[in-house]
């Protein structure tokens, strides 16, 4: 266990993750550029890049990763399962269908996010309605109806793409790998990373119990339905916050919390926040990477987080077993 | 008063016949054991005696009040339920798992204070865990395991034990330390109702026996009026021979 450094560590990637995005672009903006930007002497061109359109990618970049971290988190302890994350439970499914529909439909490209956020909430709704009805659920049986709903989703999502005119495909590719794009708003993600860790921290030592099964929390004295109800609706509104945000980004959900409890433990309490800032800190970077790698072109974030993700979890894991 | 008292308490227990309605009263410093077969209902009754299961039919109730009314969290601080296993999905110290017995007495802001540290700790020597505070539990053994789990159970200072099979996994000496345990708190006041499938530990360590048939028969009492050779044969569908030891417990041997 190492946590006091792991957690300066974070305190200190998270500001250096931001001011990278601020810096690094087509058009390199220094250090010093950027600190005469803070007193208001920078170009009016440099404003424009940095406070108009990197800062607004780079803070929407950071609240969705954070939010992705955060509900993996949540639902590793709601499952009981360490492998867990939001899109095993098909939540990023029904929001692809939901944003793949619009754009079949050719209705405007401003209900692109809602139509993810509907879909994504009530995807949630129906699995576990779904899990539900069949009496008392267990975690194993809510894992089994979010994959098969998802494959669900990704039957649809095939029939959606097969379906639409090849003008429209470029654009719906691009939403299905993730992408933080241009003219993000950060403030829907941001605001509900602060609701998650609100509501979610007073409940940390809880959650610490429940993540050692459903039993033993109830006789330890914690109201497991409710807490359960809690958890699920806080991971399910995170991420369909994220995924209206920036698309279907895989890999942050999983592998954050995981990273992070092989360093400071399973300590809810620690764990939420940390978890907040190693995946808003690495989407930033993920993205920035997007849009510099092959530039003036840019990649879709979520191909670069898939691609580090790979092999980082396949790393873990096989350490672990060691 | 009765600390808990089952009437006319019948058990569901899935996929099999109920078993007979089952009445007792568990007093403070008694020693009970649940004895029967496998597969006969015993984890299902102390679940059900601990309050995550509703009964079929009948009732039980904790200091005179029945059990569906108690809030969970104050429940927690007068009952405490040894499972008889432990998932551990999640990595975790020695010291984080003995502290989860003081969750009831905590806020939700609360952190652990000093106090409770103590406490975890005082409950981790008494099982003879010391000075493995900071281990991680997936690399104790089974033993090391099982006896962490009773520390997180003394930590929760309940007024009554319900233990599942408590001396799994614990070897001889380990077996009898753990009884020593449980037998200072019954006499510091606590009541200990565990199931056991050693005769033996029974009939040396345990006031009170609950049986539980193969037929679905029930029946609760003190141990020395409950134990004669024919209805332990009768309960384990085994012949048994008793060793008499003058001014000791008798001991039971299971026949080839």
């Amino acid at each position: 266990m190492r946590v006091r450094p792991t957690l300066i560590a974070l305190a200190l990637i998270a500001p250096a993750s931001l001011l990278l995005a601020l810096a690094v672009g087509s058009s390199d903006v220094t250090v010093s550029a950027l600190w005469s930007l803070l007193r208001s002497e920078a170009t009016p061109f440099e404003r424009l890049v940095v406070l108009d359109l990197r800062l607004p990618r780079a803070l929407a970049a950071f609240g969705t990763g954070a939010l992705l971290a955060l509900s993996g988190a949540l639902l590793q302890v709601l499952l009981r399962n360490p492998l867990a994350d939001p899109y095993v439970l098909g939540v990023s499914g029904g929001a692809a269908v939901g944003a793949l529909l619009v754009m079949l439909l050719g209705l405007s490209g401003a209900l692109v996010p809602p139509a993810a956020f509907v879909g994504a909430l009530g995807s949630t709704l129906l699995v576990f309605g779904l899990a539900q009805a069949a009496g008392a659920w267990a975690p194993e049986r809510l894992i089994l109806t979010g994959v098969v709903i998802a494959a669900g989703w990704g039957a649809l999502i095939s029939l959606i793409l097969s379906l639409s005119p090849d003008t429209d495909l470029p654009a719906m590719l691009y939403w299905l790998m993730g992408d933080v794009g241009q003219g993000a708003t950060p403030w829907p993600a941001l605001g509900m990373t602060l609701l998650v860790l609100v509501l979610a921290l007073p409940l940390g030592r809880s959650l610490n119990i429940l993540a050692r099964g459903g039993l033993q929390a109830e006789v330890l004295g914690v109201s497991v339905r409710g807490l359960e109800w809690a958890v699920y609706l806080l991971a399910s509104l995170a991420t369909a916050v994220a995924v209206t945000t920036a698309g279907a980004i895989g890999f942050v959900g999983l592998v954050v919390p995981h990273m992070l409890r092989l360093l400071i433990g399973n300590d809810q309490r620690l764990l939420l926040p940390a978890s907040a800032l190693l995946g808003g800190s690495l989407l930033t970077l993920a993205d920035t990477l997007a849009r510099t790698v092959i530039a003036p072109e840019q990649l879709p974030v979520g191909v670069i987080t898939a691609m580090l993700g790979v092999p980082v979890f396949l790393y873990l894991l096989y350490r672990s077993r060691a | 008063m009765a600390l808990l008292e089952a009437h006319a308490l019948q058990v569901a227990i899935p996929a099999r016949p109920s078993l007979m309605p089952l009445s007792c009263v568990l007093e403070a410093g008694e020693r009970w054991a649940i004895l029967g077969p496998n597969g006969v209902g015993k984890t299902t009754l102390l679940h059900t005696l601990a309050g995550l299961r509703q009964p079929a039919s009948g009732s039980v109730s904790l200091d005179g009040e029945a059990l569906h009314g108690w809030r969970r969290r104050r429940l927690a601080r007068r009952l405490a339920l040894l499972f008889q296993e432990h998932p551990d999905p999640f990595p975790s110290t020695v010291l984080e798992t003995a502290l989860i017995g003081r969750h009831p007495y905590l806020r939700a802001w609360e952190p652990e204070s000093a106090e409770d540290t103590r406490i975890a700790r005082a409950a981790l020597a008494r099982v003879d865990l010391a000075g493995l505070e900071q281990r991680q539990i997936q690399t104790l053994s089974g033993g090391e395991r099982r006896r962490l789990s009773l520390a997180s159970v003394l930590t929760q200072q309940p007024a009554l034990y319900l233990l599942d099979e408590p001396t799994n996994h614990l070897d001889l000496r380990h077996q009898v330390q753990m009884l020593s345990v449980l037998r200072e708190e019954a006499d510091a006041g606590a009541c200990i109702c565990m199931s056991l499938h050693d005769i033996n530990i029974a009939v040396a360590f345990c006031t009170h026996v609950i049986l539980l048939f193969p037929d679905g028969g029930t029946c609760a009492g003190p141990t020395d009026e409950m134990l004669e050779t024919r209805v332990l044969e009768r309960l384990y569908q085994q012949p048994l021979e008793r060793i008499h030891r003058p001014g000791k417990p008798p001991v039971f041997l299971p026949l080839p």
